[in-house]
C-alpha cells in the first residue's frame, strides 16, 4: 500500500544569476513499511528530495501526497501536527534540542501533541536504543552515537507512520554508525514504520529493500534488492 | 594571492559577510554612540547656552564702575593687569517725554563698550547718525510713547553735569530708529541701588554734551582676577561705585537652576549610554557565542588569545566608526531638537572639538563595552569552544532533573532562564533600574509641577498694605486704615487690560473659652506668630528665667501682666477667657486659590461658610514650643509643627531643632467642634459693642508647607455678617489675554498711582518664568522618559531579535518535530513576561522604597506617589506590546524559511 508518493517534484535554487536544480521531476512512491535508500553523490539532490518529501521544504514544482492529500494543501498548523504524529525525523546532526535532557528530547512530540506519555512504549523504545542511563543527562553530555539513538528514540516517540534519516551515520564511526543503522532497521521492522533513509554509503544502502540513486536530481536507477539486512 | 590579509581585512571580510548577524550589534552601537556622545554634546548646549542667556540678559562685562569719569581706568589699571577689556556708557542727560518721573537717562556707547554691553535689538537697528535714538522697551512704554520706527519724538531734556544734572532743561526732537530688549530693569532687579542712574535710552557714537553740560560716564570692564592682591587694590580704589554681575546672587541662583537642570540631564545621558553600553555587550556577546566554533578553530590552528581579542575588537572598531557619522548626526539633530524645544535662549553650535570629543567618547564607550565579552571569547580553550560544555556545567550546577510530562513552552522558557541566567539578571536590573530612575523623575516632576504650580498662576500683581500697623488693642475690632477700600479695588477695573481683582479680608475677633488650651498658650506665648509683644510686662526668657522649662514657661505665661486684655474683659463684660484670633476671608469663587490649603478632618462647605454656620480652622495636628540659648547669646525660640506627618517630611537640620522643644500639645478642637467667637466694637461713647457668635468648625485645613499657623478662615460674604465694609488686606489682579511682559513694568507704575503708599508685587513675570520653567521640565522629563523607553525597548528587543537569530537551529529543529509557531513563539513570550515583570517590578519596589526614603527626609507638594508608578506601568505596557510585536515578527521571519534553512549551520 502506497504511503506516501510524489508528483514530478522539482526544487530549483538561485545560486547568483543561475538556477541550480537540486531536484528535476522525480515521480515516486513509497509503501508502508518498507525500507528504501535514496543514495548517490554529493550534491545530487538526495538531502533535498528528501526534505521535500517530508515537508521540511516546499518544492518549487510538483506536490507530494500522504495519506491522499497533497502536502501543500496543508496549513502550516496541520503540517505542524502531521510532523509531530506521523513523520519522524533523525539527522545527520543529531539536532537535539540542547535545553532539553535526553529524556525530554525523546518526550517531544508526545508533549508538542498533548497526549499523556507511553511510558512503556517509551521505555521500550529507550531500552531497545540501549540509553537507559544516559537520558537524564543534556545532549551536550552525551557523546554523538547516543546523541543520535536519542534523536532516533524521539523520532518514534508517537509511533510515526514514515522515519525520514538524512546520513543519520555520517557523523558517527564505523563501529557507532553501523549500531545505529542496525538499530534504525530493527525499531522501524518491528514497529512497522516505513524507513526512507539518505546515505552516501554504498554498504549503508545495500541493507534497505529499495536503493534510489540520484544524480543531479534525477532519479537514476530505482532497485529493489530483496536483501534484507540482518537484524540486530 | 592579490591581496595580503591582515587582521583589518579579515575584520573587514566577516562584517560585509554576516551583515544580518551584525545587524543587532550595528544597532547597539549606533545608540551606545548616539547617547555617548550626546553627554559632551549636551554639555556644550547648556555651556553655551547659559553663556547666550547671561550675555544678552546681563551683557559681556564682568563689572560696571558708575562715575568712570572720576576714575579712569588707565589710571585704575598703574600697570596691573587686572582690567582686561573695558568701554564706557556716556551719559549725556535726563530725558522724558510727558511726565518727568518716568524718564531715563541718555548715553551713547563707545565701540568697545558697545561689545561689552550687547545690547539686544527688539526691533530697528541702534543710531548712525545725529538725531537718531533707540530706546528700550519698557523705558518706551514708561514715557508712554508707541514702538513706532521712525517716530519724530520730542523730549525734555535735562544736561548731565558730571555729578548730577543741570537746572536747565530744553526741548529736542529725535528719530526712533530702534526698540532694545530692556536692560535697565533687570540691573534695577538685581542693583536697586544704581538702577534709575543706568540709561536706557542710546544716541549715536560721539554725540557731544548740550551746553553747560558735562558727561558722566559708567565703565563697563572684564576683570582678571588671577592676582587677589591686585584685586583688591584695585577695589580700594573704585570705593564703592562698583558693582560685579556674576557675583549677583539673584543670577547666581537662577544661573545655578540651570546648571542643574543641565547637570542632571548630562548625568541621565550618560546613565542612558551606560544602558545601551550593556546592550552593546548583550549584542556582542551573543553574536560571539554564535562564533564560538569559529573561535575554537581559529585557536586550534595558533591563533593567540590576543590575536583573538584583536580580530573580534577590530570589527567592533570598524563597526564604530562605521556607524559614528549616523549616530553623531542622530545626537547632534536630538540635541538641536531638545535646544530648538527649549525656547530661543538655548543655542547648540558645537565646536570642532566638541565634535571630536563626542566621538572619542561614543568609541571609548562601544570599545569598553565589547571589551567584556572580547576578554571571555579569548579566554576560550579550543576545546572548551569548539564543543559547548557551558551547558553541562549549567546542568550540574542548576541540577536538572528531567521531567515526566511538561509544557514544551513553559519547560523550554523555563530552561533558557537557567541557562541564561547572568543575562536575564542583567537584563532585570537594566528594567529595574529603567524603571526606578523613570519612576523618580515623574516624581520630582510631579511635586515640583505641584509646588510652581501652587506658587505661580494665582494673579498677575498682588497689592498688600505697606507698614500695615496692628491695632494697639487687638481685642476691639477696628479698620485697619492701611487696607485697601472696596471703591479702591472697583475702580481699578478702570485701568486698561484688568480683567479681575479679587482679595482677602481680614478681622480679629475673640475667641470665648472657660479654660485656655495648653495649645492655643503656645500659640500665645509664641504671639500667634505675629502679635508679638502680646505679653505687656518682663521677658519670658531673661536670664532669671532660664534654664526653662514646660511647667516654668506655662507658670511664667500665666502670671504675665496682662493690663489691656484685664481691662478689655472686664469692659466687654466677659467671664470667660478670651483670646484674639485673626479671621481671613476671600470670596467664595476664589476661596480655594487664595486659601489652597489641604484638608485634614471635615469638608468644606461653601454655601455653610456664606451662611456663617461653619467656619474652617487653618490650625497644625500638634505643635512644639522650642527653646535653646546658646552661651553666646544665640539661640532659637518659637513654634514647631510636630505633626507625625509633616515630621515625615522634616528636612534633617530642622528635625535636629525638635531637640530643644520643651513643651508640646495637640490641636484639642475637631471639624464639628462649637465655636464663640465675639466681636467688640468701640460706640462713639467710648462704650463697647458685643456682638456674640457660635459658629461650627466645618474643617481643619493645613497648609502643606510645614503648617504653623492658628486661624481662622471664611468667605468675604460670611465676615460682612460680623462687620460691614471690611476693607481688603491683600488684592490680586488679573490682567487679560492681550497683557504683553512688556507692559509689566508699565502696569506695576500705573498700579503704583492707583494705589498710592501700597506695595506692588508684580507675580506677571514670575508666572511667565514659571509657566517657562515647567514647560522645559516637561520637555526634560518627558524625553528623559521617552529615551529611557526607548532605549530599553531597544535593548530588549536587541535581546529577543539576537536569541531567535541564536535559536534558529532549535527553532528549526522544534518545528521538525512539530512544534507550531504558535507554540514557539509562546515559549519566547514566557521569557519575556517573566523577565518584564521582574525587572519592572523590581523597580516598582524599589521606587516604592525610594518614595519613602525621600519623603522621610523632603517635603513632596501635596500626594506625588502616584504619579511615580504611572510611567513603571506604562513601560510594563509598552514594552510588552512592543516586544510581543518584535517577537511575532521574529519568529514570522524564522518561519518563514525552511526548516532546512533553519537547521542549517549558517
Amino acid at each position: 500500500m502506497t504511503i506516501i508518493e510524489c508528483h514530478d517534484l522539482t526544487k530549483e535554487y538561485l545560486s547568483g544569476e543561475n538556477t541550480i536544480k537540486a531536484v528535476d521531476h522525480i515521480s515516486l512512491s513509497f509503501e508502508q513499511g518498507e525500507f528504501c535508500a535514496i543514495t548517490g553523490p554529493s550534491g545530487s539532490g538526495k538531502s533535498t528530495f528528501l526534505h521535500l518529501l517530508s515537508s521540511l521544504e516546499n518544492p518549487t514544482a510538483g506536490c507530494v501526497v500522504y495519506g491522499g492529500k497533497k502536502l501543500s494543501a496543508y496549513s502550516d498548523n496541520q503540517l505542524s501536527i502531521l510532523r509531530r504524529r506521523r513523520f519522524g525525523f533523525v539527522f545527520q546532526a543529531y539536532n537535539l534540542v540542547q535545553e532539553l535532557t535526553g529524556y525530554e528530547n525523546i518526550l517531544l512530540p508526545v508533549m508538542l501533541d498533548h497526549k499523556t506519555p507511553d511510558d512503556k512504549y517509551l521505555n521500550m523504545l529507550i531500552h531497545m536504543l540501549g540509553v537507559e542511563n544516559r537520558v537524564g543527562h543534556l545532549p551536550s553530555a552525551l557523546s554523538g552515537g547516543q546523541q543520535q539513538r536519542i534523536a532516533i528514540a524521539r523520532a518514534l516517540a508517537n509511533r510515526p507512520s514514515i522515519l525520514f534519516a538524512d546520513e543519520p551515520t555520517g557523523n558517527l564511526d564505523g563501529k557507532s554508525g553501523r549500531e545505529v543503522l542496525s538499530l534504525l532497521k530493527y525499531v522501524s521492522k518491528q514497529l512497522g514504520v516505513t524507513l526512507i533513509l539518505v546515505t552516501h554509503d554504498l554498504h549503508v544502502a545495500e541493507q534497505a529493500e529499495r536503493i534510489l540513486t540520484l544524480e543531479d536530481g534525477r532519479v537514476v536507477t530505482d532497485t529493489k534488492s530483496g536483501v534484507i539486512g540482518d537484524e540486530a | 594571492m592579490k591581496h595580503k590579509l591582515t587582521i583589518n581585512r579579515l575584520a573587514w571580510n566577516t562584517i560585509k559577510h554576516r551583515k544580518k548577524q551584525y545587524t543587532v550589534l550595528i544597532i547597539s552601537i549606533v545608540l551606545a554612540m548616539i547617547f555617548s556622545s550626546g553627554v559632551p554634546f549636551f554639555l556644550s548646549c547648556m555651556g553655551a547656552s547659559l553663556e547666550q542667556m547671561q550675555f544678552k540678559r546681563l551683557g559681556r562685562q564682568d563689572q560696571f564702575l558708575m562715575n568712570a569719569q572720576d576714575h579712569p581706568m588707565e589710571q585704575l589699571q598703574q600697570n596691573k593687569a587686572v582690567i582686561g577689556s573695558f568701554g564706557y556708557l556716556h551719559t549725556l542727560s535726563y530725558i522724558w517725554h510727558e511726565d518727568e518721573q518716568r524718564g531715563t537717562e541718555l548715553a551713547w556707547m563707545d565701540e568697545r563698550a558697545q561689545e561689552l554691553y550687547f545690547p539686544q535689538l527688539k526691533q530697528g537697528r541702534l543710531p548712525e547718525k545725529s538725531g537718531e535714538i533707540a530706546i528700550e522697551q519698557d523705558a518706551l512704554l514708561r514715557m508712554g510713547l508707541e514702538p513706532e520706527l521712525g517716530a519724530n519724538v520730542t523730549f525734555q531734556v535735562r544736561p548731565h553735569d558730571g555729578a548730577g544734572h543741570l537746572e536747565q532743561v530744553f526741548e529736542k526732537s529725535y528719530t526712533l530708529v530702534g526698540v532694545l530688549e530692556n536692560r535697565r530693569p533687570i540691573y534695577e532687579r538685581f542693583f536697586y541701588k544704581f538702577g534709575s542712574r543706568f540709561p536706557a535710552a542710546f544716541v549715536v557714537r560721539g554725540e557731544p554734551t548740550e551746553i553747560g553740560g558735562k558727561e558722566a560716564q559708567i565703565a563697563l570692564f572684564q576683570l582678571d582676577e588671577s592676582d587677589p592682591t591686585a584685586v583688591n587694590e584695585f577695589y580700594s580704589k573704585t570705593k564703592d561705585d562698583r558693582f560685579k554681575l556674576n557675583r549677583d546672587a539673584n543670577y547666581a541662583n537662577e544661573a545655578m537652576e540651570q546648571m542643574k537642570n543641565g547637570r542632571m540631564i548630562a548625568f541621565l545621558s550618560l546613565l542612558l549610554a551606560f544602558l545601551t553600553c550593556f546592550s552593546v555587550m548583550n549584542a556582542f556577546g551573543t553574536l560571539l557565542k554564535e562564533r564560538t566554533a569559529q573561535i575554537g578553530m581559529m585557536r586550534a590552528v595558533g591563533a593567540t588569545r590576543r590575536q583573538i581579542f584583536w580580530i573580534f575588537g577590530r570589527e567592533t572598531l570598524l563597526l564604530a566608526l562605521i556607524s559614528s557619522p549616523v549616530s553623531l548626526g542622530i545626537s547632534l539633530g536630538g540635541i538641536a531638537l531638545y535646544a530648538r524645544f527649549m525656547g530661543d535662549d538655548f543655542v547648540f553650535s558645537p565646536k570642532k572639538e566638541v565634535l571630536g570629543l563626542g566621538i572619542l567618547f561614543g568609541l571609548l564607550c562601544v570599545m569598553a563595552a565589547a571589551m567584556f565579552p572580547l576578554l571571555s571569547a579569548a579566554r576560550l580553550s579550543p576545546m572548551q569552544a569548539i564543543r559547548d560544555v557551558s551547558l553541562s556545567r549549567k546542568m550540574r550546577r542548576g541540577k536538572i532533573r528531567s521531567c515526566k510530562t511538561f509544557s514544551m513552552p513553559r519547560l523550554l522558557a523555563k530552561r533558557k532562564r537557567i541557562f541564561s541566567k547572568g543575562r536575564s539578571i542583567l537584563v532585570c536590573l537594566i528594567l529595574t533600574g529603567t524603571t526606578f530612575i523613570c519612576c523618580m523623575c515623574a516624581v520630582g516632576f510631579g511635586s515640583s509641577l505641584k509646588s510652581m504650580t501652587r506658587s505661580a498662576g494665582k494673579s498677575d500683581y498682588m497689592i498688600y498694605p505697606i507698614n500695615a500697623r496692628l491695632p494697639e488693642n487687638s481685642f476691639i475690632c477696628s479698620q485697619n486704615e492701611s487696607f485697601m477700600t472696596q471703591a479702591q479695588r472697583l475702580a481699578s477695573y478702570d485701568i486698561p487690560f484688568v480683567e479681575n481683582v479679587y482679595g482677602t479680608k481680614e478681622l480679629y475677633v475673640n475667641l470665648l473659652m472657660n479654660e485656655v488650651p495648653k495649645f492655643l498658650r503656645l500659640f500665645e506665648i509664641n504671639g500667634f506668630g505675629f502679635q508679638v509683644g502680646r505679653y505687656e510686662t518682663g521677658n519670658l526668657f531673661s536670664p532669671e528665667n532660664l534654664p526653662m522649662t514646660e511647667e516654668k514657661l506655662l507658670e511664667l505665661a500665666q502670671a504675665q501682666e496682662r493690663r489691656v486684655y484685664t481691662e478689655t474683659k472686664a469692659r466687654a463684660g466677659y467671664e470667660q477667657e478670651a483670646l484674639s484670633i485673626a479671621v481671613r476671608s476671600a470670596d467664595s469663587e476664589h476661596f480655594n486659590t487664595l486659601f489652597p490649603y489641604q484638608v485634614v478632618e471635615g469638608k468644606i462647605d461653601l454655601d455653610a461658610l456664606n451662611s456663617g454656620s461653619e467656619i474652617l480652622l487653618r490650625a497644625p495636628g500638634k505643635i512644639g514650643f522650642l527653646y535653646h540659648m546658646e552661651p553666646d547669646g544665640s539661640g532659637l525660640s518659637g513654634i514647631r509643627n510636630m505633626d507625625p506627618e509633616n515630621l515625615k517630611k522634616m528636612p534633617g537640620e530642622q528635625r535636629k531643632e525638635l531637640d530643644y522643644v520643651i513643651s508640646s500639645a495637640e490641636n484639642p478642637f475637631h471639624a464639628g467642634d462649637e465655636l464663640t467667637l465675639s466681636i467688640l466694637s468701640e460706640e462713639a461713647d467710648g462704650s463697647l459693642h458685643r456682638i456674640d457668635r457660635k459658629v461650627r468648625i466645618g474643617a481643619i485645613v493645613q497648609d502643606p508647607y510645614w503648617e504653623t499657623s492658628f486661624e481662622l478662615l471664611t468667605t468675604n460674604k460670611a465676615l460682612e455678617s460680623f462687620a460691614q465694609d471690611l476693607p481688603y488686606s491683600i488684592l490680586y489682579v488679573d490682567c487679560s489675554e492681550d497683557f504683553s511682559g512688556e507692559m509689566d513694568m508699565e502696569m506695576q507704575n500705573v498700579l503704583a498711582a492707583e494705589f498710592p503708599g501700597k506695595g506692588i508685587v508684580s507675580t506677571y513675570e514670575n508666572n511667565r518664568s514659571g509657566k517657562n520653567t515647567i514647560r522645559q521640565m516637561a520637555v526634560s522629563f518627558s524625553s528623559l522618559i521617552a529615551v529611557l523607553f526607548a532605549v530599553c525597548i531597544s535593548l530588549i528587543n536587541n535581546g529577543i531579535t539576537a536569541q531567535i537569530r541564536q535559536d534558529r537551529r532549535s527553532i528549526g529543529t522544534l518545528r521538525a518535530v512539530g512544534a507550531s509557531q504558535r507554540e514557539i513563539t509562546q515559549c519566547y513570550r514566557l521569557q519575556i513576561i517573566h523577565t518584564l515583570l521582574w525587572g519592572i517590578g523590581g523597580g516598582i519596589v524599589c521606587a516604592l522604597a525610594g518614595m519613602r526614603v525621600m519623603s522621610d527626609r523632603m517635603y513632596f507638594a501635596g500626594d506625588p506617589f502616584w504619579m511615580g508608578l504611572v510611567p513603571a506601568f506604562a513601560l510594563l505596557a509598552a514594552l510588552l506590546c512592543i516586544c510581543l510585536v518584535n517577537l511575532h515578527i521574529q519568529v514570522k521571519k524564522v518561519s518563514r524559511q525552511s526548516i532546512v534553512d533553519n537547521i542549517r549551520e549558517l
